[in-house]
């Protein structure tokens, strides 16, 4: 196992622990909105952890920037749609309320 | 508990924040939307080297790819304008490592949250007037807000973001303002 | 390095079930349609991972379309669901 492996291994499996986390949140937390908190954050990180570590390990330039180029488009939908989610949860809440 | 909840209350509630001193944007007439054969142009541009580096440069891909890149191009230059923005390179270079700092920090806060057995929550919402100019300014304010440790944008209401903190004892003000001040030298907006 | 990404796989499709039992769970539409959120995220890591133990970059492809798939998803049902309010 080279040196190169071995960070990438770290980083991978750093990455499965928050995805973990933000499983273990999404089940524990009260409500959607703490619950949101914990999808973009932690599962955000995890696979930016697991697509540097692939990434490393990854044979051509063209995979790399691939790569890169998906943890982009996921956290920026991620950030988006959870903004979008959590407005249709407050809007939901208006409408039984009146 | 200084908790307003939007679900009743919209609009100006009890617990707006009186606006920090931290930042204020002098307000200045953006710069105008780029003409719609620009957009068409900058889009052609970016969703060709897009394309070009996903197929590894083959030629082939072209058959598919040209016609593609020219029709999501259209349909670019056909939407409204939003108003015209500049990067300053020094300020995207800064953001970029702040950020990265942030999201790390963001989500081993949620996750240690999640993990441990108190389960340490107070959520609740708060309101946040927004000052920075309408645009990719704000829109990169909303968006960066869910990736900061303890907050995520769930509205916005007006000149206001509604937002939703794991713990609302944090101090809001401080740190959107800070973000702020990030997104205003992201911009190379002139601040005060 | 191969039998230890396979182990990662299985920690990772793990989180998945986990998300499952939220979409049992529910309780609103809202809630089932986050743990589709997490699917998407899960699922583009474990093709990361996928791709380089079968030394397949096609499956590099297979994840973008799954980062984007998820995203319009969402989108069309937060769109359709405002479609439905009385205004």
């Amino acid at each position: 196992m080279t040196p190169l492996e071995l960070i990438a291994g770290a980083l991978i499996a750093l990455g499965a622990v928050f995805f973990i986390a933000g499983t273990v949140g999404v089940l524990r937390f009260p409500d959607i909105f703490c619950r949101l908190h914990a999808l973009t954050k932690a599962d955000g990180l995890g696979l930016g952890l697991v697509a540097l570590g692939v990434g490393l390990l990854a044979a051509s330039p063209g995979a790399v920037v691939r790569i890169a180029l998906v943890w982009f488009f996921v956290v920026v939908a991620s950030a988006t749609c959870s903004h979008l989610i959590a407005r249709h949860a407050l809007e939901r809440a208006r409408r039984e309320r009146s | 508990m200084k908790t307003t909840d939007p679900a009743t209350d919209r609009g100006l509630g009890a617990d707006t924040p009186s606006l920090p001193a931290a930042l204020t944007v002098i307000p200045e007439p953006a710069p105008p939307a780029p003409p719609r054969w620009r957009r068409f142009l900058v889009a052609v541009l970016v969703l060709a080297l897009v394309w070009a580096v996903l197929t590894e440069f083959q030629p082939d891909a072209w058959v598919f790819g040209g016609p593609a890149v020219i029709a999501g191009s259209v349909l670019l230059a056909l939407l409204p304008a939003s108003p015209g923005w500049r990067l300053s390179p020094g300020g995207a270079l800064a953001f970029a490592l702040w950020f990265a700092v942030q999201s790390v920090r963001g989500a081993v806060d949620v996750a240690w949250r999640a993990v441990l057995p108190a389960l340490p929550l107070r959520p609740g919402f708060r309101h946040h007037p927004l000052r920075l100019p309408h645009g990719a300014p704000r829109v990169m304010f909303v968006n960066t807000i869910t990736l900061l440790p303890g907050t995520l944008s769930a509205e916005i209401a007006g000149d206001e973001v509604i937002v939703h903190m794991l713990d609302t004892r944090a101090d809001l003000d401080a740190d959107l303002a800070a973000l702020e001040a990030r997104i205003a030298a992201l911009f190379a907006l002139p601040q005060s | 390095m191969t039998s230890f990404l396979g182990g990662i796989l299985v920690v990772l499709l793990a989180s998945v079930l986990g998300g499952l039992v939220r979409v049992f769970r529910g309780p609103g539409a809202a809630d089932r349609l986050m743990a589709a959120q997490l699917f998407g995220t899960a699922a583009v890591a474990m093709l990361l991972i996928l791709s380089q133990v079968m030394a397949m970059p096609a499956l590099l492809d297979v994840a973008m379309v799954f980062a984007l798939l998820a995203a319009v998803t969402l989108v069309a049902f937060v769109a359709l669901s405002a479609r439905g309010r009385p205004q």
